[in-house]
């Protein structure tokens, strides 16, 4: 799945303005937006469309899945050889909570990872043309959908809103 | 432009003004650090050829100086762990300046300790048989043993402690793609940033993936080294057999973490103009940190010595009376032990030492000397005085053992200079969180 194109890129200088802007969008009930900044997003849930993440799902169950392979493994391999010691069971499922365990955290954690790469949708590419490189530096950005002749309203729109440059994107 | 424009560019451009060339005195560094590592790779290809006879290993004395680097390494890699993974669930805000770094120790360190165990194999082109694949032979490892648990437990802490760090650099990586004006550099940042843009919904996932990882990862720091220590705890050996050994073995790695951190941190701050970044008040407060695990540490070597008196037994009672006084070989390396790991950070209690770059950095040398002689003292002198005194040894490491050893300090150093001349070495994007105004929120 590839991102949607937006109409109008802005570039706000100031993240309280960005804030406000947002909040705008939002209550306007309009358009649909994308924000972009250098610092962690994760505080705007509230102003955004989409919230939470599924990360968190496929990490437990990543762990869920690394105990009982890791704990099955102890068990199959001591019933494979199972010689019999001093009248003890082959197994010992004491001693196997160590292994089960780190098994846990090594799936659970390869599981959140993978889940990023594909939620996130990372891949080895150079970003989207209307892209603005300051977005990871000095500036936040909010990018909106919207039809080609609503362009010029929604950048005067944001640019009313304290966005230092807008940015009308060919489609 | 703004204030926080300026915030923004001056913590991006201090950091990325860090990636540029290397000074002479810089490639001298990294110079030394190859030159270590080819003369210990010459070294350990002689063992590899000739045997493990060229090592000072002998019967009782079976693991020694290798194992020491070992558990150094392991208990080196704690620190960053501690202060990306816990210290970040703790939300405490001096560490999002040096996270970064310890990090990058933490992954090198496990590199490096992850070579001993091999290295110490006398049969190092079998070591897979440690591993449980399926095999006709049905060859399974003891899932009972701690040796096992071992390479479970490294190989695990290696692992997620990788995918944290690389998680944490991705952000930073796309600042650097965005900047940098050289082909081959840009190339590589835009390789491994992966097409981040810093969208919200890149962030949304990025910080649930975040804090997953931190969650899963700080267990790791208690885990990994406890199951270290059972390595030696599980033996009927005097000096070993001790159910203290896991927190004590804990305390140490990160105390010894720490004083590598402080190590690094001073001379790259300098190095790399990164002196309002990597700020003093980072490194007093792990100072402070220090001061707690010399105080477990200390408290660890008291209870040893106590229930060897209180046990009554008359083994444990004499191997720590020996151990104290009654080797010119070994006792030194005791008190020197003793004196390094508890008498020297609890010098750090007086602000005035503790904000002095250039004690902290002696204090953490000698933290670093006494840490690795713990091991010693631990791994060898239990090994060289056992029950029987027919058996009783006196170790030294031979000349192979000490240029494998001076590899592991020229692979770890060596690694770190070239990363962070290559990557930020300072998490941007958290530095810009931190420059942010608080009352702003959504």
């Amino acid at each position: 799945m590839t991102e949607e194109t937006p109409c109008v890129v802005a570039r706000f200088e100031d993240y309280h303005a960005f804030v406000e802007a947002l909040r705008a969008l939002k209550e306007s009930g309009v358009y649909r937006y994308e924000a972009y900044g250098p610092t962690n997003l994760d505080r705007i849930e509230d102003l955004m469309a989409k919230k939470g993440s599924g990360v968190r799902i496929w990490s437990t169950f990543g762990a869920l899945v690394g105990l009982a392979t890791f704990w099955l493994v102890c068990v199959l391999s001591a019933l494979i050889y199972a010689i019999i010691v001093g009248g003890k069971p082959p197994i010992s499922n004491i001693p196997y909570v160590i292994p089960a365990y780190e098994g846990t955290i090594l799936l659970g954690g390869i599981a959140a990872f993978i889940a990023i790469l594909a939620y996130a949708r990372f891949g080895p590419r150079k970003p989207p043309a209307y892209y603005d490189p300051r977005f990871s530096g000095d500036s936040y950005g909010i990018a909106v959908l919207c039809k080609g002749k609503e362009k010029a309203r929604v950048a005067e729109m944001l640019s009313g809103l304290g966005a230092v440059d807008t940015k009308e994107v060919e489609a | 432009m703004t204030q926080q424009t300026d915030n923004f560019n001056r913590i991006d451009d201090e950091v990325l003004a860090s990636l540029g060339k290397w000074s002479p005195g810089y490639k001298i560094a990294v110079g030394v650090c190859a030159l270590l590592v080819v003369v210990g790779i010459i070294a350990y290809s002689f063992q590899y050829r000739i045997g493990m006879g060229v090592t000072g290993l002998s019967v009782p004395i079976s693991w020694a100086t290798y194992i020491t680097n070992f558990v150094f390494w392991i208990g080196i890699a704690h620190a960053g762990t501690l202060i990306s993974a816990i210290l970040f669930l703790f939300r405490t805000s001096w560490r999002n300046r040096i996270n970064r770094a310890a990090e990058a120790m933490t992954v090198f360190a496990i590199m490096t300790a992850g070579l001993f165990p091999l290295i110490h194999l006398g049969r190092v082109w079998v070591f897979y048989w440690i591993l449980p694949y399926f095999n006709w032979r049905h060859l399974w490892p003891n899932f009972k043993s701690p040796l096992v648990w071992d390479v479970i437990a490294v190989s695990t802490y290696f692992t997620i402690s990788t995918l944290f760090f690389y998680l944490g650099l991705v952000p930073d990586l796309a600042t650097a793609r965005d900047r940098t004006q050289d082909g081959r550099r840009k190339k590589m940042y835009t390789i491994l940033a992966m097409g981040w843009t810093g969208r919200y919904d890149q962030w949304r996932h990025y910080a649930r993936a975040y804090l997953a990882l931190a969650a899963l990862v700080t267990p790791l720091v208690i885990s990994v080294h406890s199951v270290v220590s059972w390595d030696f705890a599980m033996a009927v050996v005097r000096g070993w057999h001790t159910t203290i050994f896991a927190p004590y073995f804990v305390a140490g790695a990160i105390h010894s973490g720490l004083a590598t951190v402080i190590l690094l941190l001073i001379p790259l701050r300098k190095a790399l103009n990164l002196e309002r970044l990597f700020s003093r008040y980072a490194i007093e407060q792990m100072a402070l940190l220090m001061i707690f695990t010399a105080s477990i540490i200390g408290y660890a070597y008291c209870v040893e010595g106590f229930m060897s008196w209180y046990s009554a037994d008359k083994f444990e009672r004499q191997f720590n009376i020996f151990r104290a006084w009654g080797s010119w070989n070994y006792s030194p390396l005791f008190w020197a032990m003793i004196t390094f790991n508890v008498v020297v950070p609890f010098t750090f209690f007086f602000k005035k030492l503790r904000t002095n770059l250039k004690y902290l950095f002696v204090a953490c040398l000698l933290v670093q000397i006494g840490m690795w002689l713990e091991r010693f003292v631990i791994i060898v002198v239990s090994l060289a005085h056992d029950y029987l005194p027919s058996t009783w040894a006196v170790y030294a490491p031979r000349t192979v053992e000490i240029l494998v050893t001076g590899f592991s300090y020229g692979f770890f150093t060596g690694l770190f200079l070239v990363f962070v001349r290559l990557f930020p070495s300072v998490p941007m994007s958290e530095a810009k969180d931190d420059a942010l105004p608080k009352e702003v929120e959504a």
